[in-house]
């Protein structure tokens, strides 16, 4: 009898679905909020409105991806189909740098949040405390999933719901009685940053929009995933966008509830740079929830919980998400096999979470340094342009996203291209019709215009941020070393892909999905595409 | 629960409209972020509007 790889249980309801990608992505505004008002100033709202755009796009390219090839790998499997190993490792390695800055960043945001009430973890008053908090976050999630404990899709779901619940209340709270359309345009005009600032603030923007590797690994444990979930990603990109769009704008136009303090030098400052500064921009979300009249006197006290909740629940899909891409990647033979090496006791895998856990801790040390060292606070001003803290982390996670989400387009175009036997059921809208290869395909167009934005933001990523253009490259660089000295030992092609059969993998991916009427489906395309080609021959 | 969602799918429209109206008279850069997020609204309420009532494209 033939031995049958474990399967995931596919238990997700769409809600479930919805509020697993809200958990991870839904998080990302409560960090990204602060850094691109620090950086786009009076232009912040144009900043998401850029990166919103190309969020949308890449959005939809998951979901057609992740309907079509309902896997848990994500990017990286796409690209691996779609662009061979080599490629496929690349999108991989820069997810990987994501999910271990997710890991990082969120942690240090979470204490940034709960500092709101808990002023002994505050990072500029008590940066030795705040670090050591972070570390103890950091270290508690990866043992909790050594050991195996997640937190219910039901614990999602019910935080999601809150999230949603609290969210509108707030923004609509804040543009019924607090907003002028008046103010926003009086900053925007006085406040416009430089060109260079603005393409910071684009760059640091896509951070509010990355996690969207959550829509293939909910595929993988959804019931039918081809009807279910084009409709829950979508969803869920719309009230992301909804919610980036209106924070910036609320953050720009909004009259406060209460006298915002002055700044360090004893200046009266705008809502956007109390904000945007260093000391506030990791709890933004909290600090604007406050200034919105009537409920910014409850939200006060319960949006720093809030969202330090999510943030830490963003943080865990780091930790959970990293090892699980490496346990992919190592089973697709594109890293050494030791990141399969599972607990044997309980059956995770230890050496993918021991490694990356490691590599965010690293990350955390170098974003402290310098508010934990004057004289590394004086390095850091020299070389770096100060950046530290979120800041820090914030450079290196536009950099992994912006490449990832890259390749993730370059792949779309790929699939549609060499495998347009595989039924879609969501199709990207805006296809050109053409013939490639004897087959009658459908060139995405939006997938072209996404990745222009994309190329645009890793383009300023590289511009603007000193760090990520030194460790984002150098991270790549040292994974590419690794992937041709593991490939070269195994004997395993190097530039090239291995031969996989792809068909029939693709009708296991729809057995298991419970896709049969698409799995029928794509066994009629490649029978009818068989017999073309004998036909062809024998002509 | 499903006259609820109706309810709520609707008015998210209804707001994204006025979102784009109320914004439309300012220069280009305030009244375009308007418009995409009026945009959104709508977009959502209607995606939500065709998931409650399950209308598909045939």
């Amino acid at each position: 009898m033939s031995e049958r790889k474990p399967e995931l249980r596919r238990s997700v309801t769409p809600w479930g679905s919805f509020s697993w990608g809200y958990s991870d992505v839904g998080a990302d505004i409560f960090v990204g909020l602060g850094l691109v008002l620090g950086a786009a100033a009076g232009a912040s709202n144009v900043a998401f409105l850029f990166a919103g755009i190309v969020y949308v796009c890449i959005g939809l390219a998951y979901t057609e991806l992740a309907a079509t090839y309902p896997v848990a790998g994500g990017g990286q499997y796409f690209v691996t189909r779609g662009l061979g190993d080599f490629f496929g490792f690349i999108a991989g390695w820069a997810v990987l740098l994501d999910f271990t800055i997710d890991i990082a960043l969120f942690s240090w945001s979470c204490v940034d949040y709960l500092s709101e009430l808990l002023p002994m973890v505050s990072s500029s008053a008590h940066a030795w405390a705040h670090f050591i908090v972070v570390v103890g976050l950091i270290v508690g999630l990866c043992i909790l999933n050594i050991i195996g404990v997640r937190e219910s899709t039901a614990f999602n779901g019910f935080v999601s719901a809150l999230d949603v619940v609290s969210e509108t209340a707030i923004l609509s709270l804040g543009f019924l009685f607090a907003f002028s359309p008046v103010l926003l345009v009086h900053t925007m005009q006085t406040s416009w940053p430089s060109p260079f600032d603005l393409m910071k603030g684009i760059s640091l923007a896509i951070v509010s929009f990355v996690g969207l590797e959550s829509i293939s690994q909910a595929a993988e444990e959804t019931q039918r995933p081809a009807s279910i979930i084009p409709r829950t990603s979508t969803a869920l990109i719309l009230t992301i966008l909804i919610f980036a769009l209106s924070y910036a704008n609320l953050a720009l136009g909004m009259h406060t509830w209460h006298p915002i303090p002055l700044d360090a030098h004893g200046h009266a400052q705008m809502l956007w740079q109390y904000l945007g500064n260093n000391d506030n921009n990791g709890k933004a979300v909290a600090l604007i929830a406050e200034q919105v009249p009537y409920w910014g006197a409850i939200a006060a006290f319960y949006v720093p919980v809030l969202g330090a909740v999510l943030l830490l629940i963003s943080s865990n899909s780091g930790v959970f998400g990293s090892s699980r891409i490496a346990y992919a990647m190592a089973s697709g033979r594109l890293l050494p096999s030791l990141f399969q090496r599972i607990h044997p006791r309980f059956r995770t895998p230890m050496v993918s979470l021991l490694v990356f856990t490691a590599v965010a801790l690293i990350e955390v040390i170098f974003a402290a340094l310098p508010s934990l060292s004057p004289a590394m606070a004086a390095v850091y001003a020299k070389r770096f342009n100060g950046e530290s803290g979120i800041g820090f982390l914030g450079d290196l996670y536009a950099f992994g996203a912006a490449t990832s989400y890259s390749f993730v387009f370059v792949a779309l175009v790929a699939l549609r291209l060499t495998d347009p036997l595989s039924p879609r059921k969501f199709k990207i809208p805006i296809n050109i019709p053409m013939t490639f290869r004897g087959e009658r395909v459908a060139f995405p167009v939006v997938a072209l215009i996404g990745f222009i934005g994309m190329s645009a933001i890793l383009t300023f990523t590289l511009i603007t941020h000193p760090i990520g253009r030194i460790a984002g490259p150098a991270w790549i660089a040292f994974g590419v070393i690794l992937y041709f000295i593991y490939r070269g030992r195994k004997g395993l092609p190097i530039l090239r892909s291995r031969k996989r059969d792809w068909r029939g993998e693709q009708i296991e991916i729809l057995r298991r999905a419970g896709e049969l009427e698409l799995m029928d489906e794509y066994i009629a395309n490649v029978r009818a595409r068989d017999e073309r080609a004998a036909n062809g021959d024998a002509d | 629960m499903r006259a609820l969602r109706t309810v709520l799918s609707a008015a998210m429209i209804v707001v994204g409209g006025v979102i784009i109206v109320r914004m439309l008279p300012y220069p280009i850069s305030a009244s375009f972020t308007g418009i995409v997020l009026g945009g959104a609204m709508i977009a959502l309420g209607v995606v939500r509007l065709r998931a409650i009532y399950g209308i598909r494209r045939t």
